[in-house]
């Protein structure tokens, strides 16, 4: 049979955001495949450079919407590092927390995703039901569903009262007792097995030679947990165990991730038994001395890595943002050539693919003349006004 | 749980013994945090050197930053514990860098968009197409590059 | 009244108006049912409706590449050899419409038309998506083909005849036959899954792979026609499988013989309708349950599980028959 050339994106039912993913497939067999990302780019890098500390803050925020606490969580680690400040106690478990709360979350949308993408839906409907209940105490701890606003620059935003503590503590029981469940679903569901089992294969060694990272270099046997070996925060306290999986497929990601929502669950109870009162902010300067830092924190997709130049004014030089579904992409192509059609949905799913993080520029083409046009800021801001 | 116990100063203290080239820099922040930095043109022979003492190594990105009259790339590296990140220095004039995908398979895609976003040419990359910017994108245009002048204000109508 | 008589038969009742109207409750049915397995609300009953009705007014695309004149009949084929199936399955008493001695054949023969059309139709729209779905329609109907038609026979053989007005009257002394044939049952209600392309065989459709396969190009009133012809067949092969194993109408303690023509022939519809939305209470438990599976999974499977305990089940009737 011929080969047959076929598109999947940048529209398309298994993508969540738009990316495109070209593949040559023979018969049900994928022989090429090629990732094209860029469709979401929205300059933040550049933008970050033009704007103060604080107000880059918000805007690092919004790099993606599933893990934005884990990216102003790496921001202020890598520009209180520069600045020299050490925040109080209290908030630093108040980070740990948040950071665990949205792995927590982050995992079980996925988790819910893969059933969907295998046409599971019911697995899907039941895991984002049980999200909702960390959605809530997240809603109740920084009065937000989505982007949190809680890591600031010198601490974090609001304190966790006893009464929050009550509602973390029941929801976190409740949570584990039900991805118990989703792990046993996962290890004894036959046509569940029988989609993810040898799936998207990769071996540990490739997998960390492409600069795979998280949870996808962890299913593959790699001992690699930021959290192990670069400790922030608290991490060096608590006790939790690298989760790693030698079946290097989807079953084994899936696994993976099952028991890091177990164990976040676990490291959370810890933490509040942990915490003690008091500040839970310091002051921070308005300009950061000259210096530059990297920081790196295991954010629930994987490794994620900034580098912030400051130049001693109020506004960093340079900032780097590397998001762990870029570092990701080199394996999921390599995990895609060889395998089945039907699988391309749950194998580059199983990457935890997010683009909003991946891409950060503005281009339109304007159809009256056909030229492609390339807009400012202010342009767009005005654009959008407008309409 | 670790195989090897590394310290940053180990590191250093090794790369200053044992490799041949010219260091511009060498210093330890931390216990975890390694600064080295080389001439542009030796990347691949640090790179190559890295990778053969602390194999396996793992490259977290690639950093670009304009500094003016030269453009800094800096190659994040993960050996053990220990971040170890190589700064080499490529002039304006220059305007290209080895490429070290051979010895770092994980670089492919960083490289790819250092070329996108500060137009340093990448010699011997194995996929030298764009990452980010749109197929047309004007050719010549670098978003994270600053013009010669430094002007800020002419860039930003460049986008 | 001679005339009157056959076209109310067609476009009424069991034909066309009757089969829609049952088509979209029993979707309702089906959707309401997954909902609750799922933990959700579910659709109101007069959903299903609407969403018919909606697709009947949208845009009606033609691609430019396609095959115009098959794009368009394809899906009018596969509806028209559905309804017409049905005047040969008993639907309100064990007596089908028209009955001749191996109307089985023709109703294997008719009910295998939707899947052939949607592979045409699909090929011929020439998208990528829908020419990897329809070589799927294709494949999958070996999978489940073969065991529908060897579980078939199998109450055809114990009843002594190839006409299913005949299998259902043979079952009027109150022994169905699924209790000779309960292997074949299982069979070919997994089968009819297949042949619905319902999770976990919705490989042809597969929306998150590829984005519902050969009917991808199709809108408005023609995807309607697909929706249609996916959800009659269900009403079809449901009435088929119950005519064939569960004895049609017949169910113990109704005396039929006692009531009139009318109210027999009423009472015995909905003893029917039951029975198919038991089948449907059936395929809804499957979805909610079960992931879909890799098309080569599933031909293996079927061909395995499936033909095996078939052929065995078939195996075991000739010889009780033959004793």
């Amino acid at each position: 049979m011929a080969r047959l050339s076929f598109p999947v994106g940048p529209q398309h039912p298994a993508l969540k955001e738009p990316e495109n993913l070209r593949f040559s497939v023979d018969g049900e067999l994928v022989v090429e495949a090629d990732i094209r990302i860029g469709y979401v780019h929205r300059s933040i890098e550049r933008t970050c450079s033009e704007r103060n500390y604080v107000q880059d803050l918000y805007l690092c925020e919004r790099v993606c919407g599933i893990c934005s606490n884990a990216h102003t969580l790496c921001y202020c680690m890598a520009v209180e590092q520069i600045a020299e400040v050490e925040i109080p106690e209290r908030a630093q478990y108040i980070r740990m927390l948040m950071h665990e709360f949205e792995r927590i979350h982050s995992h079980l949308l996925w988790l819910g995703v893969a059933g969907h993408e295998i046409g599971f839906d019911t697995l899907f409907m039941y895991v984002w039901r049980d999200r909702e209940v960390m959605q809530d105490i997240l809603e109740t701890v920084s009065g937000s569903r989505g982007h949190y606003g809680m890591t600031i620059l010198g601490g974090v935003r609001y304190d966790i009262t006893p009464e929050m503590e009550e509602k973390i503590r029941e929801g976190i029981e409740y949570l584990r007792e039900r991805t118990e469940y989703y792990a046993k679903i996962a290890t004894t569901e036959t046509t569940f097995i029988k989609r993810t089992e040898n799936v998207g294969g990769i071996t540990g060694p490739l997998a960390l030679d492409l600069g795979a990272v998280g949870p996808v270099l962890r299913a593959s046997g790699v001992d690699y947990d930021v959290r192990r070996r670069f400790p922030y925060l608290k991490y060096d306290q608590v006790e939790f165990e690298v989760r790693m999986s030698e079946m290097a497929d989807v079953l084994g990601r899936t696994l993976v991730r099952v028991h890091e929502i177990i164990d976040a669950c676990n490291i959370c109870e810890q933490v509040l038994d942990m915490m003690s009162e008091g500040e839970i902010q310091t002051r921070f300067p308005r300009r950061v001395p000259e210096g530059e830092a990297v920081a790196r924190i295991e954010a629930q997709r994987g490794e994620l890595i900034y580098y912030v130049r400051s130049d001693g004014t109020d506004v960093p030089e340079r900032l780097k943002i590397r998001t762990p579904t870029l570092a990701n992409l080199p394996a999921a192509q390599e995990m895609l050539v060889g395998g089945y059609v039907a699988d391309i949905p749950i194998t580059f799913a199983s990457i935890d693919p997010c683009f909003s993080c991946t891409d950060r520029m503005v281009v339109l083409d304007d159809v009256s003349t056909s030229e492609t046009t390339t807009m400012t800021w202010s342009e767009l801001l005005e654009l959008s006004r407008d309409r | 749980m670790r195989v090897i116990e590394l310290t940053a100063a180990e590191v250093v203290q090794r790369i200053q013994e044992d490799y041949e080239g010219e260091l511009t820099e060498a210093n330890a922040r931390s216990e975890a945090e390694a600064w080295i930095g080389v001439p542009a043109a030796d990347v691949q022979s640090i790179a190559r050197f890295i990778v053969d003492t602390w194999h396996p190594v793992f490259l977290s990105t690639i950093t670009g930053n304009d500094r003016g009259e030269e453009i800094d790339v800096i190659y994040h590296f993960v050996l053990d514990a220990v971040g170890l990140n190589l700064r080499a220095s490529v002039s304006k004039s220059v305007d290209e860098i080895d490429t070290i995908t051979e010895d770092v398979p994980a670089a492919i895609l960083y490289e790819r968009e250092i070329n996108d976003m500060f137009g340093l040419t990448i010699n011997g990359h194995p996929d030298p197409r764009r990452l980010v910017l749109p197929e047309d994108w004007p050719e010549g245009d670098y978003p994270l590059r600053r013009t010669d002048s430094g002007d800020e204000e002419e860039e930003e109508e460049n986008g | 009244m001679q005339v009157l008589t056959p076209l109310f038969h067609v476009l009424v009742f069991p034909g066309f108006i009757f089969l829609v109207v049952f088509g979209l409750f029993a979707s309702w049915v089906d959707r309401k049912l997954i909902a609750k397995f799922q933990n959700r609300v579910g659709p109101p009953l007069l959903q299903p409706f609407a969403d018919f009705i909606k697709l009947l007014s949208k845009e009606d695309i033609v691609p430019e590449h396609s095959d115009r004149p098959m794009f368009a009949i394809t899906p009018l084929i596969a509806l028209a050899g559905v309804i017409a199936s049905i005047v040969y399955i008993p639907t309100w008493s064990a007596h089908a419409l028209h009955a001749f001695e191996v109307d089985l054949i023709v109703v294997m023969y008719l009910l295998t038309l939707p899947a052939f059309a949607l592979f045409l139709g699909g090929w011929y729209s020439t998208n990528p998506f829908a020419t990897l779905g329809s070589t799927r329609v294709l494949t999958q109907l070996i999978g489940y083909e073969v065991p529908f038609l060897l579980a078939c026979l199998a109450p055809a053989l114990a009843a002594g005849s190839w006409s299913i007005s005949d299998v259902a009257i043979a079952q009027h002394d109150g022994l169905w036959l699924i209790t000779a044939a309960p292997l074949s049952f299982i069979v070919a209600l997994i089968a009819l899954i297949g042949k619905l392309e319902r999770v976990p065989f919705d490989i042809p459709q597969a929306k998150t792979e590829i984005v519902t396969g050969p009917e991808v190009e199709y809108s408005g009133r023609r995807l309607a026609v697909w929706k249609l012809t996916f959800l009659t067949e269900a009403i079809v092969g449901g009435a088929l499988i119950s005519a064939l194993f569960l004895g049609g109408p017949h169910f113990w303690g109704i005396p039929y013989e006692s009531m009139g023509p009318w109210l027999s022939g009423f009472v015995g519809m909905i003893v029917l309708s039951l029975k198919i939305l038991a089948i449907v209470f059936f395929l809804a438990l499957a979805q909610a349950a079960l992931a879909r599976i890799r098309i080569e999974q599933m031909v293996q499977w079927c061909l395995l599980w499936l033909g095996i305990p078939a052929l065995l089940n078939l195996g075991l009737v000739v010889f009780i028959t033959h004793l």
